[in-house]
């Protein structure tokens, strides 16, 4: 853990967010420092993807109230998607989008430079990026088949979360926001995956992985785990709080076991 | 039977990536004769954003009263220069016959209803003239250099024995002016020259309703003849090499004026040209066809009267790739016509990208057993271009298989028409026929109308058609800017990799390099429009 007196990565506070006019987002406060791991844990519908795309600026959700500021309290809100991701915060989806037509390699090239350019860095030509690209797939464990095809097109849902931890580890973000990133793995890709981001993790940069399991918080040790309810962080603590969580739910919420989502 | 069409019907709602498509009613066969009926089709059609798009053009020939038998195709014949061989004298004569009882198509005219060609009705045809050194540095332009050796170059409808290059061309394939072309490769060609035209008597006191408007431009072609290219490939003769036709439009005319004294501002005077391409593959053979229409003078206004009709043999396979890169402001009007034998395999990829009107009809005729075809094609218009396919595969024969897909990119003020009619026949059963149309419809003011067409008249068909029309997907946009890409370089590599993916086939790169540069401009221009109109509201 970075010293505790070095200023906040992120900051958020009293944040709200609105998606066709529904309240999704009802005040959630979080502190981010650098060399952190932070686990956002919480039911289905709670808010968790929400709080993420809205950090990344997805137009479909209106923040509404709250705010959330970055490195040297930039205001992260007033920043637009692409200048957020150059400026070196990185979703990796819940659901990464497939698109034809455009070839994986051609894409990840295009986003590092994008990013490069960003801290003033020298724009890669294709074979040096060749050479970057191909130490970071072995990382990821992915074959170089990949980068023919179109992005995340046909992927299975495993090959998808793979890619995006591949972009995360040329992507070099400061602050990472992986969302679910290990749902729907089987245990050997859930490893890699793991190992992909214990690789990333440094006392330079920050994480939130947002997840369901204490399977992956065995893999990549949490410093904070927040558990998230009806738009709020309701509960804080450190990793023994995803332990109990697996040992006994959710209940202390005040829910139904059905409503629970199923915990490994 | 019914329980056929309507199991296949689930495929129809073919959506492009999660766009939303209209729930698509399959009407019976009994009843389904054209399409305009079926839900999907009539809410494509009724879909054009409101207010209509303004015509592609304001030139004042709006005036132009609609005259039946108002002689135009009669008299743009008659200012066609002196053919180059004899042997197209009866030709001509045999077309130029008929072309008094032909009147100018209009609105009225269903193949035309959305193509409005009057510009063209008020201007007077003029042979085109070319000038060789403009020909040259066209080609220079839209060729690639691994077309040497395989490459065919016609200028204004002539073929150019100095700009083309067949040095490689296998023995015993004959691609060449009629003028030069002789035995049975000449027999097949007069043949086909002299054979009916489609939809022969449209636009006559006759009173036919056809589909595609084939006729009086094809007439007018054939009697305007300067020059027929014709490409035979024998019997069982594999072309592996792509072979590239070239067709230049030089949009010049003769430097003296051409007008009588004393009829200034009469008809403003278009040079015109009437390019006749006879391909022919023989049993058992195969080509890979790159046919390229470019301008020398990519401002000079001119008219492109094609006709290209093509043959295939029992099992030929023709692989033919269609690309119209007209100058922007001439107006493209092109007939092809195929007719795919028994167990032979047509497959083509047309590229339409120039031209301020361009209109193009694709007719393909499976007349033998087990013939299949395969029509992709890609129509991408911005400014004030209008681009209008329209397209018919005929099942004539039973055990056929045909599959079509069209792309549409309409941005600016444009507008694209596509209706694509696929028509079996009784008597033609197990027929496999697959439609589908996506468009991406990317300004407010640009104007798409498809009509999807099955006429099926037999039970033993498995048909399917959909049609989707939406913007660039929002969720893709996003994926891209959280990628760090700005909105329009996001959008720009969207819509150049959907283009990109259309064009697959297309043997040569410059074609799509130009194709994905336009599509990336057209994709992200339309980013600053819409934000331009955003800031303007504020
Ligand atoms: N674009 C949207 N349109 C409508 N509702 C939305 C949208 N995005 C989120 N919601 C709603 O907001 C609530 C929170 O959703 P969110 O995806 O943030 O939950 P989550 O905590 O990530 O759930 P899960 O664990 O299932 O992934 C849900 O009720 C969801 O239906
Ligand atoms: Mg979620």
């Amino acid at each position: 853990m970075a010293a505790a007196d070095a200023p906040p990565l992120l900051v958020v506070s009293g944040l709200r967010a609105t998606v066709a006019d529904t309240p999704i987002l009802k005040g959630v406060d979080l502190i981010v420092r650098r060399g952190e791991v932070h686990a956002i844990m919480g039911p289905n519908g709670s808010g968790k993807s929400t709080l993420s795309k809205v950090l990344v600026g997805h137009p479909s959700y209106e923040v509404t109230g709250g705010c959330a500021r970055y490195r040297n309290d930039e205001d992260l809100l007033e920043l637009e998607p692409e200048e957020r991701a150059q400026q070196g915060i990185f979703l990796a989806f819940q659901y990464p989008v497939e698109i034809p037509g455009v070839s994986n390699n051609d894409f990840l090239r295009l986003a590092v430079n994008k990013r490069r350019g960003a801290l003033g860095l020298d724009e890669y030509d294709p074979l040096e990026f060749l050479g970057v690209l191909s130490e970071k797939m072995e990382m990821v464990s992915m074959s170089p088949d990949f980068l023919g095809r179109d992005v995340n097109s046909g992927f299975s849902g495993g090959e998808k979360k793979r890619n995006e931890i591949l972009q995360m580890a040329l992507l070099e973000p400061e602050l990472a926001i992986l969302d679910e990133t290990d749902s729907g793995l089987d245990i050997d890709a859930l490893k890699t995956v793991a190992a992909g981001v214990n690789a990333c993790r440094s006392e330079k940069n920050a994480m939130i992985l947002i997840t369901h399991y204490q399977r992956l918080l065995d893999y990549v040790k949490p410093d904070f785990v927040h558990i998230m309810y009806q738009g709020r962080i309701v509960r804080s603590g450190g990793p023994e709080l995803a332990l109990e969580l697996e040992a006994e739910g959710y209940a202390f919420l005040g829910i139904t076991k059905e409503q629970q989502p199923a915990l490994s | 039977m019914l329980s056929v069409l309507l199991a296949s019907a689930s495929l129809c709602a073919a959506a492009y990536r999660g766009v939303p498509t209209p729930a698509h009613q399959f009407v019976p066969a009994s009843t389904h004769r054209t399409c305009g009926r079926c839900v999907a089709c009539a809410q494509a059609e009724a879909r054009p954003t409101a207010p209509p798009g303004p015509p592609p053009f304001t030139t004042g020939y709006e005036a132009v009263k609609e005259q039946p038998f108002d002689g135009w195709f009669a008299d743009a014949a008659a200012t066609s220069p002196a053919p180059s061989s004899p042997m197209l004298a009866p030709l001509r004569a045999a077309a130029a016959a008929a072309l008094p009882t032909i009147y100018f198509p209009g609105r009225k005219d269903e193949p035309f209803r959305r193509c409005d060609l009057s510009s063209l009705q008020a201007s007077r045809l003029v042979p085109s003239v070319a000038k060789d050194a403009s020909a040259a540095a066209a080609l220079a332009v839209c060729s690639d250099a691994d077309s040497a050796g395989m490459r065919l170059v016609l200028v204004d409808g002539v073929c150019s024995q100095a700009l083309s290059d067949l040095s490689a061309l296998p023995e015993g394939v004959s691609v060449s002016s009629l003028n030069t072309t002789s035995g049975a490769a000449l027999d097949g060609a007069l043949a086909a020259l002299q054979g009916p035209l489609p939809e022969s008597g449209a636009n006559t006191a006759a009173a036919m309703n056809t589909l595609l408007g084939v006729y009086g431009f094809a007439a007018l072609n054939q009697a305007s003849l300067a020059d027929v290219c014709v490409i035979n490939v024998p019997k069982g003769v594999t072309i592996e090499r792509p072979l590239h036709v070239v067709l230049l439009s030089s949009g010049g005319v003769a430097a003296a004026p051409m007008q009588a004294p004393g009829t200034e501002g009469a008809a403003p005077v278009l040079p015109a040209s009437h390019p006749n391409l006879l391909v022919s593959l023989a049993e058992g053979a195969s080509l890979k066809l790159a046919q390229h229409y470019f301008a020398c003078d990519a401002q000079a206004p001119y008219l492109c009267n094609g006709v290209t009709r093509v043959q295939l043999g029992r099992s030929a396979t023709l692989q033919h790739s269609y690309v119209q890169e007209q100058g922007r402001m001439s107006i493209h009007f092109d007939s092809v016509l195929v007719d795919v034998g028994a167990g032979a395999s047509y497959s083509s990829t047309m590229l339409q990208s120039g031209g301020r009107i361009a209109r193009t009809n694709h007719l393909v005729e499976l007349t033998g057993e087990k013939a299949s075809s395969n029509l992709r094609a890609l129509s991408m218009a911005a400014e004030a271009q209008l681009v209008d396919v329209h397209s018919k595969v005929v099942h004539v024969s039973g055990e056929c298989t045909s599959q079509q897909e069209q792309r549409n990119v309409v941005a600016g003020r444009s507008r694209v028409v596509w209706k694509g009619a696929v028509v079996v026949p009784r008597g033609s059963d197990n027929t496999n026929a697959k439609q589908l149309c996506r468009t991406l419809l990317l300004s407010d003011d640009a104007r798409v109308d498809v009509q999807p067409t099955l006429e099926i008249d037999t039970d033993e068909v498995e048909c399917t058609h959909g049609a989707t029309i939406s913007d660039l997907d929002d969720e893709m946009v996003f994926y891209l800017q959280a990628r760090g890409l700005s909105r329009p370089d996001a959008r720009a590599l969207l819509l150049s990799g959907w283009v990109r993916d259309a064009l697959a086939l297309v043997p040569s790169e410059s074609v799509k390099q130009r194709a994905v540069a336009r599509a990336a401009k057209v994709g992200a221009d339309y980013d600053k429009e819409v934000r331009r109109s955003g800031l303007s509201s504020i």
